[in-house]
C-alpha cells in the first residue's frame, strides 16, 4: 500500500504540473515565433518589390525609348533623368501591365513624384487604404533638371 | 523522518522550476527582426547611388536658389557657362582650387535636405567635404566615382594650342664678309655675295680702320667716314650704320643680288688699312640657305697700293685638297705663307696669274696639322724700300779697354783700317777698328726698323792702376736714339782703346739709361761685347754707382770693399769678384729694366775657357745668348745675326713704312682665292632641332672698356638645353697680330687653344687673324671665359681690345605642350607663341622673327581638374 500511494504523492504532482507549464510555454512561443519569421519573410519579399518598383525609375528599360506598343522592360529615365513621355506612358500601358512588367503581381503599389516642396509633380497606381501591409521607398532623382522625390508604396490589402 | 523527506521535496522544485524559468527566459530573449538585414543594407546602396547621380548629373543652374550659389552669382564669381555645371563639377572645382568652405557649403545645402533619415557624407581622396553625421555604425554603403571638370574661370569649351620651333626663318637674315687682322696698305675692297632679296634693311660696318676713307658699293661713293669718330682707335673699331629705309637709303640702294663690291678708298697716303672689322648686310629675303658643303674659298681681298695681308682662314674639318689661285701685279718681290711655310715668292712684276695646285702643296704642307684650325695667311710684299716699325730699345756696350788695340788673333798691336778697307776682316785688323765697323753695322740693320732706338756705351776702366779704388769705367755713352748718324758719330769719334775692363760698371749704366729713357711697352736688348776678362770689381752697396775698383794681386784681397784679388788669365787679368759683379748686374737687368742681355766674345778671348764661363753666364742670367769667335767674318755675322733678330721680334707693325719713291701701281684682284675641299665634321640634326646665330656683347661690357695687356676677357653662357655647333672669337688687332686665346669652362683651367708662336717667334712673316676659331668640344653647359690678345712676338704682348666679342652658332629644340582654352584658335596660339618665347627666352635671346613656330590648335576642349575619387558614404542615423 505505501509503495503504490508514492506514485500520486506531492512531488510527482508538483513535477507534472511545472512540466505543464514549461510544454505550454514552449508551444505559445514557437506559434509566436512562426508568426514573426512568416511576417519577416512577408516583409522582405514587400521589400524585393518594393525594390524592383522603384529601380524601374532608374533604368531606361528596353527598348531605351519604348513606348506602350513596344516595351519590353520598364525603365524611366534617359540620360540619368526622369522621362516625362515614359511617365506618361504608364497610363497607356495599364495598372495591371505595369504590375505584370515590373514583377509585383501580389502587390498593389503606388508611385509619387514629387518635388523639394512636396508638390506632387505625377503620380501611378492604386493610393493605400485599409492596407494590412504596406512598404515605402524614398528616392531621389531628376526631372527636367531639377530636383524630384520619388515615392514608392507596395501594400496588400 | 519526515523533517527529511520535506527538506527533499522542496530543494526537487526549486530545481525544476529553475530549470523551467531558465529555458521561458532563453526563449523569450531570442528577437525576430522584421527584415533581413542584407535588405537595409541594399536600401542603403540604393539611396548612394540615387545621391551620387544627382549630384554628377544635377546641373548648378537647377540649385541657384541655394545661398552659396546665389551669392557666387552674385558676386561674379560663378558665370554664366558655370551654371552649366554638374554639382559635382562645381564642387570639386572649388575643392581642389582650395575654395573649400565654398565647396563643402554647396555640398551641405543640396545634400541635408534630401533625407531625414540617413546620414551622408561626400569625401575626396579621403578628405571630407561634406558629413550630415558622424558614424556611428559598420553598415555603411560606399558609392565612388573618378570625375574631373572644368576649373572654375576657365571657359567651358574653347581653343588650345600648343607650338614648337621649326626651322629658322629666312625673312630676315644678314650677310658678312669679314676683312683679316691686317688688309692693306692701299685702296681696299672685299667681296659680299647676297641671295635674292627683296629689301634691304641695313647695311652696317665694324673697322679697325687706319685712316679717313670713302666707302663705295659697287662703285658708287656710300659716305666719307672719319677714323675715330665712331668709337675707333688703338684696337678698337669704328661702328657705323652705313645706310637703312631711313637713313641714306640711297646708299642701301646700290646692293644687288649676287656678289657686291665693297670698296675702301682712303683720304691719304698713310696709314691705308683695315686692323680687322667686318661689313654686314641685313635684308628680307624668301630665298632659304644652301646646305653646307665640303668645299669651301677664301677669298682675298683687292688691294691697290702694296700688297700686305695678315689674314687667315679655317677648315671646319679634315682637309683633303687644297688649291691657291693667285692674281697679281707687284713691282717687287711677292710671297705667300700659309702657317709658316712659305708657299710662293716671285720677283716678276708683270702681271702674274699662278695656280698653286693640290700636288705642290700636298708636298709642301701638312693638311693634318692645317685641319679645324685657325691657320695665319701672309701675302706680302718685300722691297728694298720698305721698312717694318719696331719698339727695340737696345744699348750696344763695346770694349773700349787697351787690348782692343790688338790685332784680333794676338796680343799684338793691330792695323787701324775703315769699314770700308777690303782688309778690314783680316786678323791684323785693329780689334777696336773692326769691333766700330760691326757697331756701324748693327746700327744701319737696327734702325732700318721705323722705332727702334739704340744707345751707346763705350767702356773700360780708367784710371788702369793696380790697384785703384776710383776706376770710371764708362768712357763714353750716347742716349737711346734713332739719330744714326749721331749714333755713329759718337763711334767714330769717341772709341779708342784705352784701360781695364769695367764689365760690370758698364752693364749698370745699361740699365739705369733703359730705366730711365725706356718703358715697359718697348722691348729692351743689352749687347755686351768684349775681348777680355772683367778686371774692375763693383760697388756693392750702391747698385746704380759705376764706380769700380781694381784690386791687388791675389791673395791680397783687402784693397777694395768686399774683397777680391786679380790673377792672370789667358794673356789678361782677371778678378773672380769683377766677373761675379757682372753677372750679378746681369741679373738685375733682366729683371729690373727687363732688358735681353746677349754676349760677345771678341777675339782670342772666344778661346779662353773662364772668359767663356763668364760671358755665358752673364747670357743666362740675362735670358739671352752667347756668341764668341776669334774670326773677324763669324763676328760680323754674329752682330747681324743678332741685329735681325731683334729686329723681326720687335716688328710691331704690320704697316709697310715707304722711304723714297716706291712704285705704287701694284694689284691684288679680288679673283685670287685659296680653295679648300675636306671632310666637314657633322654634328648631325636631330629631329626639330634649328640653328640660330648669336653675338655676346663686346668685351667691354665684361671687363672694362681698357685695353688689357696680355689680353682682354668676356664670356657666354651656355644652356643645357642649346648645343654649340660653331664659335668664333672676333679679335681688333689693328697693326699688331692677333696670337692668343684662352678658354676656360667648368674645369676652371685656362686652356691656351690658339698661339700664334706655334707658327714661330717672327711675327711678320705670319698672318694675323680677325678671326680665332674656338673648338665646340672646349665648351660646357655654364660659363665659358674666353681671353684673347695681341702681340708683336711671343714675348710682347700688346693687349686685347674690348670691342673684342664671341659669335656663336647654336641648335635647340623646344616646344610647349597645350595651354589655356581661349575662345578663339588665334587667342590660343598666340599664347602657344608667347609661352614658347618665354621659355627659350630664359636661355636664350630669342625672337620671333628668328624663326619659324609651328603650331596646332585644338577647339572644344575643357579645362579640366582632376581626375579625382569621391565617394558618397550613406549609413543610417
Amino acid at each position: 500500500m505505501s509503495a503504490k500511494g508514492q506514485i500520486f504523492s506531492i512531488d510527482f504532482l508538483v513535477a507534472c504540473t511545472i512540466f505543464l507549464i514549461t510544454v505550454t510555454i514552449l508551444y505559445v512561443y514557437w506559434g509566436y515565433t512562426t508568426i514573426q519569421i512568416e511576417e519577416t519573410r512577408f516583409t522582405n519579399d514587400m521589400t524585393d518589390k518594393l525594390n524592383l518598383a522603384s529601380q524601374v525609375w532608374f533604368k531606361e528599360g528596353t527598348p531605351i525609348y519604348w513606348d506602350s506598343s513596344n516595351v519590353i522592360e520598364l525603365g524611366l529615365q534617359n540620360n540619368h533623368e526622369f522621362n516625362e513621355t515614359k511617365m506618361n506612358n504608364l497610363n497607356s500601358i495599364g495598372y495591371q501591365r505595369v504590375m505584370t512588367l515590373v514583377g509585383i503581381l501580389s502587390y498593389n503599389f503606388y508611385y509619387r513624384l514629387y518635388d523639394e516642396n512636396n508638390s506632387t509633380l505625377f503620380e501611378f497606381g492604386l493610393t493605400p487604404s485599409n492596407s494590412k501591409n504596406l512598404v515605402r521607398s524614398k528616392r531621389v532623382g531628376i526631372l527636367n533638371g531639377s530636383i524630384a522625390f520619388l515615392e514608392v508604396v507596395l501594400w496588400s490589402i | 523522518m519526515v523533517n527529511m523527506k520535506g527538506i527533499v521535496f522542496t530543494t526537487d522544485v526549486i530545481i525544476g522550476l529553475s530549470f523551467a524559468i531558465i529555458i521561458i527566459l532563453a526563449f523569450i530573449s531570442v528577437e525576430f527582426e522584421s527584415t533581413f538585414p542584407e535588405k537595409r543594407y541594399e536600401r542603403l546602396n540604393y539611396v548612394a547611388d540615387d545621391i551620387l547621380n544627382l549630384l554628377s548629373y544635377l546641373k548648378v543652374r537647377s540649385i541657384q536658389d541655394r545661398p552659396t550659389i546665389q551669392t557666387l552669382i552674385q558676386n561674379g564669381t560663378l558665370k554664366d557657362e558655370d551654371l552649366n555645371k554638374t554639382v559635382l563639377d562645381l564642387i570639386g572645382s572649388f575643392w581642389y582650387a582650395d575654395n573649400r568652405t565654398l565647396a563643402e557649403n554647396i555640398t551641405k545645402e543640396i545634400l541635408e535636405e534630401l533625407y531625414d533619415d540617413f546620414c551622408i557624407s561626400l569625401t575626396t581622396s579621403n578628405e571630407s567635404i561634406y558629413s550630415s553625421c558622424g558614424i556611428n555604425t559598420q553598415d555603411i554603403a560606399v558609392r565612388a566615382k573618378i570625375d574631373s571638370g572644368y576649373e572654375l574661370g576657365r571657359p567651358v569649351s574653347g581653343h588650345i594650342a600648343r607650338a614648337f620651333l621649326s626651322s629658322i626663318k629666312r625673312k630676315t637674315t644678314s650677310s658678312y664678309s669679314y676683312f683679316g687682322g691686317y688688309v692693306g696698305d692701299g685702296n681696299l675692297s672685299i667681296i659680299l655675295t647676297l641671295p635674292s632679296f627683296e629689301a634691304i634693311e641695313e647695311a652696317y660696318m665694324e673697322l679697325d680702320v687706319g685712316n679717313n676713307f670713302t666707302l663705295y658699293i659697287n662703285g658708287n661713293s656710300s659716305g666719307s667716314y672719319i677714323k675715330g669718330i665712331a668709337g675707333g682707335g688703338n684696337l678698337r673699331s669704328d661702328k657705323w650704320t652705313v645706310c637703312n629705309t631711313t637713313f641714306n637709303p640711297l646708299y642701301c640702294s646700290y646692293f644687288k643680288t649676287g656678289n657686291n663690291t665693297i670698296g675702301i678708298y682712303f683720304n691719304n697716303i698713310t696709314d691705308n688699312y683695315v686692323g680687322g672689322g667686318y661689313f654686314k648686310v641685313k635684308y628680307n629675303t624668301s630665298e632659304m640657305g644652301s646646305e653646307q658643303e665640303n668645299i669651301d674659298t677664301y677669298i682675298f681681298p683687292n688691294i691697290n697700293g702694296f700688297i700686305n695681308l695678315f689674314s687667315s682662314f679655317y677648315i671646319p674639318g679634315d682637309l683633303n685638297k687644297l688649291d691657291v689661285h693667285l692674281h697679281y701685279k707687284n713691282n717687287y718681290t711677292t710671297y705667300l705663307t700659309i702657317g709658316n711655310t712659305e708657299l710662293y715668292r716671285n720677283n716678276d712684276t708683270n702681271e702674274q696669274i699662278v695656280d698653286i695646285t693640290n700636288t705642290t702643296l700636298s708636298s709642301l704642307l701638312d693638311y693634318q696639322n692645317l685641319s679645324r684650325k685657325t691657320i695665319p695667311i701672309r701675302l706680302g710684299t718685300e722691297a728694298y724700300f720698305t721698312a717694318m716699325r719696331g719698339n727695340a730699345d737696345v744699348i750696344l756696350l763695346t770694349d773700349v779697354s787697351g787690348s782692343m788695340n790688338w790685332r784680333l788673333d794676338s796680343s799684338s798691336t793691330g792695323t787701324t783700317r775703315d769699314c770700308d778697307n777690303p782688309n778690314l776682316y783680316s786678323p791684323s785688323t785693329k780689334r777696336i777698328s773692326l769691333a766700330k765697323c760691326l757697331d756701324k753695322e748693327f746700327l744701319d740693320i737696327i734702325l732700318n726698323a721705323t722705332g727702334n732706338r739704340v744707345g751707346l756705351i763705350a767702356y773700360s776702366g780708367k784710371p788702369n792702376w793696380i790697384p785703384s779704388s776710383n776706376v770710371q769705367p764708362i768712357r763714353s755713352s750716347h742716349d737711346l736714339s734713332s739719330d744714326q748718324a749721331s749714333l755713329e758719330d759718337q763711334i767714330e769719334d769717341d772709341y779708342y782703346p784705352d784701360g781695364a775692363t769695367g764689365l760690370c760698371g758698364a752693364i749698370r749704366q745699361a740699365r739705369a739709361m733703359l730705366e730711365q729713357q725706356s718703358n715697359a711697352s718697348r722691348q729692351k736688348y743689352i749687347i755686351v761685347m768684349t775681348d777680355g776678362l772683367a778686371n774692375v770689381q763693383c760697388d756693392l752697396v750702391n747698385e746704380y754707382n759705376t764706380i769700380g775698383c781694381i784690386p791687388r794681386f791675389c791673395p791680397n784681397t783687402d784693397y777694395c770693399t768686399g774683397g777680391g784679388c786679380l790673377y792672370s788669365q789667358c794673356g789678361d787679368y782677371v778678378s773672380d769678384r769683377a766677373s761675379e759683379d757682372a753677372v750679378n748686374d746681369s741679373c738685375r737687368a733682366y729683371v729690373s729694366a727687363d732688358a735681353i742681355i746677349h754676349t760677345i766674345g771678341f777675339g782670342p778671348v772666344a778661346n779662353c775657357p773662364l772668359a767663356n764661363t763668364t760671358l755665358l753666364d752673364i747670357a743666362n742670367c740675362g735670358n739671352g745668348e752667347y756668341y764668341a769667335s776669334g774670326n773677324a767674318t763669324e763676328l760680323q755675322e754674329i752682330y747681324r745675326n743678332i741685329a735681325e733678330e731683334i729686329v723681326n721680334i720687335t716688328f710691331t707693325a704690320q704697316k709697310i713704312e715707304v722711304s723714297g719713291e716706291a712704285a705704287m701701281d701694284n694689284i691684288l684682284y679680288p679673283d685670287s682665292f685659296i680653295q679648300f675641299n675636306y671632310t666637314p665634321i657633322v654634328i648631325p640634326y636631330e629631329y626639330g632641332e634649328i640653328s640660330l646665330t648669336r653675338e655676346t656683347e663686346r668685351f667691354k661690357v665684361f671687363s672694362g672698356d681698357d685695353i688689357d695687356i696680355p689680353d682682354k676677357e668676356g664670356w657666354f653662357n651656355v644652356s643645357e638645353h642649346i648645343k654649340i655647333v660653331d664659335a668664333k672669337v672676333t679679335s681688333y688687332s689693328s697693326e699688331f697680330w692677333t696670337d692668343r686665346l684662352y678658354v676656360k669652362n667648368s674645369t676652371e683651367q685656362w686652356d691656351r687653344i690658339y698661339w700664334l708662336g706655334d707658327y714661330g717667334d717672327i711675327y711678320i712673316v705670319l698672318g694675323d687673324p680677325f678671326i680665332v676659331q674656338l673648338p665646340v668640344n672646349y665648351i660646357d653647359v655654364g660659363n665659358n671665359s674666353v681671353r684673347i690678345g695681341t702681340g708683336t712676338s711671343p714675348t710682347n704682348a700688346t693687349g686685347g681690345s674690348p670691342d673684342d666679342r664671341i659669335i656663336y652658332s647654336l641648335r635647340l629644340k623646344e616646344s610647349v605642350g597645350y595651354g589655356g582654352v581661349f575662345n578663339s584658335s588665334e587667342i590660343a596660339l598666340d599664347d602657344a607663341r608667347q609661352r614658347l618665347i618665354d621659355k627659350v627666352g630664359d636661355y636664350v635671346d630669342f625672337d620671333l622673327e628668328d624663326v619659324d613656330i609651328e603650331s596646332k590648335s585644338v577647339s572644344g576642349i575643357r579645362w579640366l581638374w582632376g581626375p579625382s575619387l569621391f565617394n558618397i558614404m550613406v549609413w543610417e542615423k
